[in-house]
């Protein structure tokens, strides 16, 4: 999960909390915001906690995938060619520094954000491929390895979810 | 326009063209994706009116469908015997708001049925009441004859029985990439596991979409008006049946299972309705665990985009977001299940808190 961002969702509870000093909102609508804006802060701890550490595991996973899918396509006719060269370029593009001391994650968020979009293009192609291509081995194994990755960007993103919410109450 | 009485007074004078008194204005407070508002006013010294004014929230609806589209559903379904609210009027003009809405006649009665959710036996029999009630209605509207209606200009339409559920399911990635900011992987994936597993339809009708306790309104025991078309489509009956909230309870007596879906999809049947199975429907609750995702996705694309949503957006493109991914994981065996008590804490407000 890249959006909404830790700083949208701080600046919505703000908005909510404003809103909740309003004398004529009735008194179930700020119990409910109010309700929201708990989970919510919770969740905002465990971004700013784990939210860099997660993205940098997120990009070196899409890091190590990618060079297979592009090696795949490259071969595989069609738009496949370009794809893979687009898959290259994105990869050849350094990685932000993962010590630089910022507490702005934007630059370590857009490169995820880039290279998940590499892996979502290459999906969409990889399902279009003809029957025969789908049947082998290799593109079998790309396609775990691609559910492999959406297995554990699911857990990654549960570490941001579930001590926030689960278990803690009303959401609304 | 701020829906207040100051506002609202002269503007109702004007488009009813009398002078009017505004008694109440009260937002709903149930429901995210629209602005529902109860107006009460009187027209010199009639008796108390009732309207009920639609709009977006200001920074957009959760839902796909635009606003345009429920009003003209609601109007061509007046034109029907399926129970709507009437449609009065539509308003865009700048001269009274920055912001469309439309107004339709208030519906005397309640989302909620009393009782209903009481775990006591002798209320077993006032729930399956209300379900048969509720696939009389049902029937009724798969029964529509959304062509004759025009339904199909607005709605999205399957083109056979054959390809119905696949054209569902591809018009579902499409409304999330009509919106994405997030690149979700597992969208695609999901969708292609559920196109590989797509029932044929019994019928090409037009579905509701969003159905059950909270969604319709009752007066007693008796459906008077149904309301939530934002997911209305023209496809597969058994889509219908995949969001019951509550709809198709399990009664048991004496250890006999006297009401289920199974009961409640054959008394379907014999009141009209379609052929359809359990299996197109466990079909199509994971289609809208592959629609929770997207509509979930644009909720938290509106509070990257805007200060102003609401922070109901915020919990759904998160929490929520969240959750139709694990559903969607679990099902094609991505992820462990989720623990059986969290869609029942997922759907626990401040207001039904125990």
């Amino acid at each position: 999960m890249i959006y909404p961002t830790a700083n949208d969702v701080l600046r919505c509870i703000d908005q909510t909390l404003a809103e909740s000093a309003d004398a004529d909102l009735p008194a179930m609508a700020r119990k409910s915001a109010l309700a929201s804006c708990r989970h919510l802060v919770r969740h905002v701890e465990l971004r700013l906690r784990l939210e860099r550490g997660l993205l940098q595991e997120d990009a070196e996973r899409l890091a190590a995938l990618l060079p297979g899918v592009a090696d795949y396509l490259a071969d595989s006719g069609s738009e496949g060619p370009a794809q893979a060269t687009a898959i290259r370029q994105q990869l050849s593009r350094p990685a932000p520094a993962s010590d630089d001391g910022s507490d702005d994650l934007e630059p370590l968020r857009a490169h995820v954000l880039a290279l998940r979009e590499a892996l979502y293009q290459a999906l969409a192609l990889l399902q279009k491929l003809d029957a025969s291509r789908r049947e082998s081995a290799t593109y079998q194994a790309l396609r775990e390895g691609i559910r492999g990755y959406i297995r554990e960007e699911l857990q990654q993103e549960d570490l941001l979810i579930h001590d926030a919410f689960v278990g803690q109450g009303p959401r609304r | 326009m701020q829906f207040a009485k100051a506002t609202l007074a002269p503007y109702l004078s004007h488009k009813l063209k009398t002078p009017c008194e505004i008694l109440e204005v009260e937002k709903f407070g149930r429901g995210s994706s629209r602005e529902t508002w109860f107006i009460t006013y009187r027209r010199g010294e009639q008796p108390r009116e009732h309207l009920v004014f639609r709009r977006d929230p200001l920074a957009g609806s959760v839902d796909y469908s635009p606003l345009e589209q429920e009003y003209f559903l609601y109007e061509r379904l007046g034109r029907s015997d399926v129970p709507v609210a009437s449609a009065l009027w539509w308003e865009a003009d700048p001269a009274w708001t920055d912001r469309p809405f439309y107004v339709r006649r208030h519906i005397a009665g309640s989302w909620d049925v009393p009782h209903f959710k009481d775990p006591a036996p002798e209320y077993d029999e006032l729930r399956i009441r209300i379900s048969k009630e509720h696939m009389r209605a049902l029937a009724r509207v798969h029964a529509v004859n959304w062509k004759a209606l025009e339904l199909d200009s607005v709605l999205c339409t399957a083109p056979d029985t054959s390809s119905c559920a696949a054209h569902y399911v591809d018009s579902v990635v499409a409304l999330y990439e009509s919106q994405r900011i997030e690149p979700i992987p597992l969208m695609l994936e999901a969708a292609e596991w559920l196109k590989a597993r797509a029932p044929v339809a019994s019928r090409i009708c037009l579905c509701k979409g969003t159905n059950g306790l909270g969604e319709e309104i009752f007066a007693d025991e008796t459906l008077v008006a149904m309301s939530d078309w934002e997911e209305a489509h023209i496809g597969d009956p058994a889509a219908d049946f995949a969001f019951m909230q509550e709809f198709a309870p399990t009664v048991i007596r004496d250890g006999e299972t006297v009401w289920s879906l199974a009961h409640a999809l054959d008394y379907y049947r014999s009141v009209g309705g379609a052929p359809v199975t359990e299996a197109a429907v466990q079909f199509y609750q994971i289609v809208r665990a592959l629609r929770m995702l997207a509509f979930s996705h644009r909720a938290g694309a509106a509070v990257h985009r805007s200060a102003q949503a609401p922070i109901r957006q915020a919990w759904t493109g998160t929490e929520v977001c969240h959750f139709a991914k694990h559903i969607l994981a679990f099902t094609m065996g991505l992820a462990l299940p989720p623990a059986a008590s969290y869609f029942a804490e997922l759907n626990t407000s401040v207001e039904n808190a125990s």
